[in-house]
């Protein structure tokens, strides 16, 4: 379930935009402040290393004037004027022995090989190091520098309060990242609401006409070329299956006529030999027959043309706002003798009033075509069941019957034009009924669903929009 | 009585007047839409019969333009389109009822009938009879033989209206339409039962019988000689 919502949200286009805006945006910042941080930490260790080498610079002019322990005594005073947890400073000859020290006990683990005192070969003057102790977490920069020509003076630094400016540093990183982010995907999201808004304008649009107002266009807004291209086209395509559904209606009338012309001669012919009684018998019948015919072929074109033109949406329907239960029960009324007559009961479940938005002769048609196929499968002792429901989001008004069913595998072509069921090639009808009634329900945002079992019975529902306001 | 045709079919123009002359009336035929106004204009009918697709002057235009000039002829149009919308449109535009082809001759001939006799009316009547069954409008009552007869509200709309068209043939889309208010036929035979219903109340027990079936047309009401 929450799987499917997220994929649902991943498949959004906005969402997509946003989430590569806000990724790309992130990847930017973040290597920005990398490369900021990474010069920032080198420049501090440059700048502590300047400092070292003034100082080493400092003693070794010191030890050129004033000998040894000129360098001892000043050793000590800045040892002690920076405190001996900062720094420390040690004097070792150049074999290595420690010829003087400023206090080292916050200092532990300072043996020569540590401090890089053995990497100062004779051909090196200075020689910088950094390493980590128990109790300079943060690092000591060392610089082991000669200052005479059997002098080594060693200085240490902790790095602690370069520590502190990087600590600071880390912190405003992430939060700026967090901000960074949230800004992003903001702004992300923003921008691409923005530029799709256009696209969900050309959607809605199709969504509209999909319902069957063929005369609707995207409005062509300035919203970025290939936004109004895509209007534009959309609406090209609009103007030419307009252009082609109009030819269509034509045609079929222009068919209709051209077929109904001869019809109306020959069913006329027929029916005048029929009322002159001039005729014998036989030819009484055959006229009888032919008129019967031509009623029937007329029929089945009416109903193939109006088929096709409620799926193409070519119908003009007149829809409104009417309470459907009053039409339906008018219906029943109107078939309950025939219930009556063949011995099978007809019961309603009706709310008190259901409002929909239908186009009355069209929403009797359907019904009266479902109607038809329940009668014509229900037999004596049977039941026809009419029920409405109005809950959301669908009005469903379903209709019940107790005859033979439709098997599973005719189940799914029952609403294709001309599909009948092998039992009911002996019943009238043409096959047109259910078609033309799933026509209908479409064209009015609605749809047939049906649902049987052999020998039990078949039920088949009808659903359409759910209106709020009643 | 004298009924208009304009019709530029020959075959149907053909029937159509056969059929009227058989049926007692007297008709002038015109095959395009000039001549047909010409001839509604100046001559007086009973009724104008008026095809919608028309060389000349399109059915629709002779009867907006028959109503601009005052002449109330009933009129009926013939037409191959069949949807409510060209029906409403061809109500608009004056003409008194519509009918799409192909058609029964026997339903045009009702339905010019029903024309001439609402035409021809001078009051509404309260009472409709036939024989010995009597219709009572007012106090929604029906007598045959001076017995009163049960009757449903939807059987005495039925009745009603085959005895306002008494001797005239009605047929099963023309009941459907006019009674019931539906504009089509369902498959379910709902005429038919009613109409069984009907006899079984008013014709069963009694004589003569009444309500009679026209095979390939529909139903007529009347007291056969």
């Amino acid at each position: 379930m929450l799987l499917k919502r997220w994929r649902n949200i991943w498949n959004t286009l906005a969402f997509r935009l946003t989430f590569l805006y806000a990724v790309i945006f992130c990847i930017s910042t973040f290597v920005a402040l990398f490369v900021v941080y990474y010069l920032s930490a080198s420049i501090i260790i440059a700048s502590t290393d300047r400092e070292l080498l003034s100082e080493h610079h400092e003693f070794a002019s010191l030890y050129k004037q004033n000998g040894l322990a000129a360098i001892k005594t000043a050793a000590m005073i800045e040892a002690s004027s920076q405190g001996p947890e900062r720094t420390f400073y040690r004097i070792f000859s150049r074999s290595g022995a420690e010829l003087a020290t400023s206090d080292t006990s916050a200092w532990s683990d300072l043996n020569p090989a540590r401090t890089g005192f053995s990497l100062l070969s004779p051909k090196d003057d200075v020689k910088f190091h950094s390493f980590k102790s128990a109790e300079h977490q943060y690092g000591i920069r060392i610089i082991n520098a000669r200052i005479g020509p059997d002098i080594v003076l060693q200085i240490g630094l902790s790095l602690e309060r370069n520590a502190h400016f990087i600590e600071a540093f880390r912190k405003i990183f992430s939060v700026s990242m967090i901000a960074v982010l949230v800004f992003a995907a903001v702004v992300g999201w923003f921008l691409s609401k923005k530029a799709l808004i256009g696209v969900e304008e050309v959607t809605r649009t199709a969504i509209q006409i999909s319902e069957g107002s063929l005369d609707l266009r995207v409005p062509i807004k300035n919203r970025g070329n290939e936004i109004e291209n895509l209007a534009e086209t959309f609406n090209q395509m609009l103007d030419r299956i307009q252009t082609l559904i109009s030819k269509m209606a034509e045609m079929t009338d222009n068919i209709a006529h051209d077929l109904k012309s001869p019809l109306t001669r020959m069913r006329g012919i027929a029916e005048l030999t029929l009322k002159s009684r001039k005729f014998d018998d036989d030819s009484q019948a055959l006229a009888s027959k032919v008129v019967e015919d031509c009623d029937r072929l007329l029929q089945m074109i009416n109903t193939m043309l109006d088929i096709s033109e409620t799926e193409a949406g070519a119908a003009n329907f007149d829809k409104k706002k009417v309470d459907i239960v009053p039409v339906l029960r008018a219906m029943v009324e109107l078939f309950q003798p025939v219930a009556e007559d063949n011995a099978f009961t007809i019961l309603t479940e009706l709310p008190n009033e259901c409002y929909a938005t239908v186009d009355v002769p069209s929403f009797q048609r359907m019904v009266a075509n479902l109607l038809d196929n329940a009668f014509k499968y229900t037999s004596s002792g049977g039941t026809v069941t009419v029920v409405v429901r109005n809950i959301e989001p669908f009005i469903q008004i379903s209709i019940q019957d107790t005859g033979v069913g439709i098997s599973a595998q005719d189940l799914p072509q029952i609403f294709q034009r001309l599909f009948r069921c092998d039992g009911s090639r002996s019943q009238p009808g043409f096959g047109l009924g259910l078609s033309l009634a799933l026509a209908i329900a479409k064209s009015h945002g609605g749809n047939i669903l049906a649902k049987s079992t052999p020998a039990k019975g078949s039920i088949f529902v009808i659903t359409l929009p759910f209106l709020n306001e009643s | 009585m004298r009924i208009l045709l304009v019709e530029d079919d020959r075959q149907i123009a053909e029937f159509i007047l056969k059929g009227l002359k058989e049926a007692g009336y007297a008709a002038d035929h015109s095959d395009n839409g000039e001549d047909g106004l010409h001839l509604a204009s100046t001559e007086a009918y009973d009724a104008a019969i008026i095809d919608i697709m028309l060389p000349k002057l399109d059915g629709l235009a002779l009867i907006e333009e028959l109503r601009r000039q005052n002449i109330d002829t009933p009129l009926i149009a013939l037409s191959a389109k069949r949807t409510v919308a060209d029906r409403i449109k061809g109500l608009q535009t004056g003409c008194d009822d519509y009918l799409t082809k192909p058609f029964s001759f026997s339903e045009l001939l009702a339905r010019i009938q029903a024309l001439m006799r609402r035409a021809s009316r001078i009051s509404e009547p309260t009472r409709l009879k036939v024989a010995d069954l009597s219709l009572d409008l007012v106090s929604r009552e029906v007598l045959r033989g001076g017995e009163k007869i049960e009757i449903q509200p939807l059987e005495f709309a039925l009745l009603e209206y085959l005895m306002r068209n008494a001797g005239g043939v009605v047929s099963k889309t023309m009941i459907m339409e006019h009674v019931w208010n539906y504009n089509f036929v369902p498959q379910t035979n709902v005429v038919e039962v009613r109409i069984s219903k009907l006899r079984d109340k008013v014709d069963k027990n009694f004589e003569p019988k009444l309500i009679h079936t026209v095979r390939g047309a529909g139903y007529v009401i009347k007291e056969m000689a």
